[in-house]
């Protein structure tokens, strides 16, 4: 008991000398609205990360139910135009017309350019 | 809310010299990342789907661009606009000065839903009729893509149905009826073309199994995309019987959300109209070449004109009626989003296997099922009922369709590699397959207006899918 010998004695420090119990609760209260707020908002962007990709989509879909709506054409082979297209140029589907202008073929790149496969 | 601005540049002059993975006159280097501008954040590299990006966080990232498959997700990704895009705007400037030129737009669906967003209106903001008239304002000819969309399900339908035939019921000729016509498809050579068919209208996913499958070749439609169908067909049957212009003063524009298609309309083997016209004593025989595509626009490039031109299509009324190459189906513009190209494939097929002529009102000839919105995968069994011919030729009352809609190729290939590794296997379950590059369809593709609500690059760093 060495620094009782020396006279010195612990007193425990008011609370309020660092910080008051009110300020505290201030500190808690900004704390958690800033974080609340920071989490919100990352959701937020996370939810509407591909909100404009769902908008771009119904536009397309409403496009199709207009030209439904307007001229009666869900199908292909329903074009007039088409219709006409292959009655006076490429008589049908795989035809050999359709088959020189309209189809083509592939090849590996990979002999010039060897990678993994 | 304003679209974020992306910088352009003009054709360098050796981009056409073929290396290891481009063939003389292919365009390389579409997609170029400014070193100056990049800060090494790593978004590109977990975007791209070919694995084509090097750099680690914080060094500048470079795209390797044999392994690029020119689909820009990066671009659209990046976000501080550090990626820029190879554009033609002067040339096509040039072209409609000239008076003596036909220039022709071939208008790709998904340009409709995301044009207006450059000129201040919100994303999913319609613009047919209006971006009609602004094209004939600016002095071009409508070629609809999706006529040519129209066109390519006759064709892939068509095909589709044909390796059916030959696979499942052996077949060696196959009967379909269109229009009340009966046409008989000869399935020799279906030798060649097994199932499961892969959809070939995207041109990033062709590349990218030209480099990385190319044991999946034989699997990819014969069909050549849309605007190549367009493109043909413009300089053919379009400048012949329909403009009554000379063919070789056609110049074709594809106006495309995509920057790989600007690569596609430059592959040597696409001069098909210049061929055909030849053969049939319509041109002089000439050795310089005649691309079926002139030209390729994306959307933010045709935006980029019609400001130089002074023109707003958002001023211009929707009312119209279409003329020539302006009719499309309900099917044909839905190529647009993922499970498009599919959904129309499928009411197609299901009008010549059941022989029921379609009720365009009827949510019966919606197919949602195969739609991808913004699912990575999708798979669909479709049940459908079979007309008296095709019930003795199957011995069953109906034919289960099954197909799968991969909606986006995934970071290095993650939501396709599975669904090719099952058909290069043969223990696919499937009879058609389609493949977007871009997640969600083309309506999110590299050529479009990059949106800042647009933080898809998220994605691959969420632990859950929310």
């Amino acid at each position: 008991m060495s620094c009782m010998s020396e006279g010195k004695v612990y007193v425990e420090k008011p609370a309020s000398a660092v910080i008051s119990r009110r300020t505290f609760l201030k500190i808690c209260g900004v704390g958690v609205a800033v974080t609340a707020l920071a989490a919100y908002k990352l959701t937020d962007i996370v939810l509407q990360r591909n909100k404009y990709i769902k908008l771009r989509q119904r536009a397309q879909y409403q496009d199709d139910k207009g030209v439904r709506e307007r001229y009666r054409l869900a199908v292909s082979h329903q074009n007039p135009m088409l219709k006409r297209f292959y009655g006076e140029f490429t008589t049908h589907p795989l035809s050999e017309t359709s088959e020189l202008l309209l189809h083509t073929g592939y090849a590996p790149r990979v002999k010039t350019f060897p990678m993994e496969v | 809310m304003s679209v974020a601005k992306v910088r352009t540049f003009t054709e360098p002059p050796n981009a056409r010299v073929g290396s290891s993975s481009f063939r003389t006159g292919e365009l390389k280097g579409i997609i170029h990342i400014n070193h100056r501008h990049c800060v090494g954040c790593d978004t590109c590299t977990k975007v791209c789907p070919a694995g084509a990006i090097s750099g680690g966080i914080g060094t500048t990232h470079r795209i390797e661009i044999d392994r690029c498959i020119n689909c820009g997700q990066c671009l659209t990704n990046c976000p501080f606009g550090a990626i820029e895009q190879m554009a033609f705007i002067e040339e096509v400037l040039r072209k409609l000065r000239d008076k003596e030129t036909l220039t022709v737009a071939i208008i790709a669906p998904a340009v409709r839903v995301a044009i207006s967003e450059e000129f201040g209106a919100p994303p999913g903001t319609l613009t047919v009729g209006r971006l009609h008239k602004a094209l004939k304002e600016a002095g071009f000819v409508i070629y609809e893509n999706n006529f040519a969309a129209d066109q390519t399900i006759l064709e892939e339908g068509t095909e589709l149905l044909g390796r059916i035939a030959y696979w499942l019921l052996g077949l060696k000729e196959f009967e379909i009826e269109v229009w009340g016509k009966k046409i008989k498809v000869g399935l020799e050579h279906f030798k060649h073309k097994p199932l499961p068919q892969f959809t070939s209208c995207c041109p990033g996913w062709v590349r990218y199994a030209e480099l990385y499958y190319p044991k999946v070749l034989p699997h990819l439609s014969s069909c050549k995309s849309p605007q190549q169908m367009a493109g043909a067909s413009a300089k053919t049957y379009g400048a012949l019987d329909i403009w009554k212009h000379d063919p070789a003063k056609v110049y074709t524009v594809g106006i495309m959300p995509c920057t790989a298609k600007i690569f596609e309309a430059s592959r040597p083997e696409f001069c098909h109209a210049q061929k055909w016209l030849e053969e049939h004593g319509r041109l002089p025989q000439r050795s310089q070449r005649i691309p079926d595509v002139d030209a390729v626009l994306t959307t933010r490039d045709l935006a980029a004109l019609f400001k130089k031109l002074n023109i707003n299509p958002m001023r211009f009324s929707e009312a119209e009626t279409p003329q020539d190459f302006e009719w499309y189906s309900g099917g044909a513009t839905i190529f647009g989003t993922s499970g498009g190209v599919m959904e129309a494939a499928v009411r197609f097929a299901f009008h010549i296997l059941s022989g029921e002529e379609p009720d365009a009102l009827s949510s019966a000839w919606d197919f949602k099922q195969v739609r991808g919105y913004t699912n990575p995968v999708v798979e669909a069994t479709i049940q459908v009922p079979l007309k008296p011919a095709y019930r003795e030729l199957l011995g069953s009352d109906r034919f289960e369709l099954r197909v799968c809609t991969v909606n986006g190729i995934g970071t290095d290939g993650s939501h396709l590699k599975p669904i090719i590794n099952d058909a290069i296997a043969g223990r696919s379950n499937f009879h058609f397959i389609e493949v977007m590059t871009c997640s969600g369809g083309c309506l999110n593709g590299g050529g479009q207006p990059v949106n800042p609500m647009g933080t898809s690059w998220i994605d691959p760093l969420l632990p859950l899918r929310l």
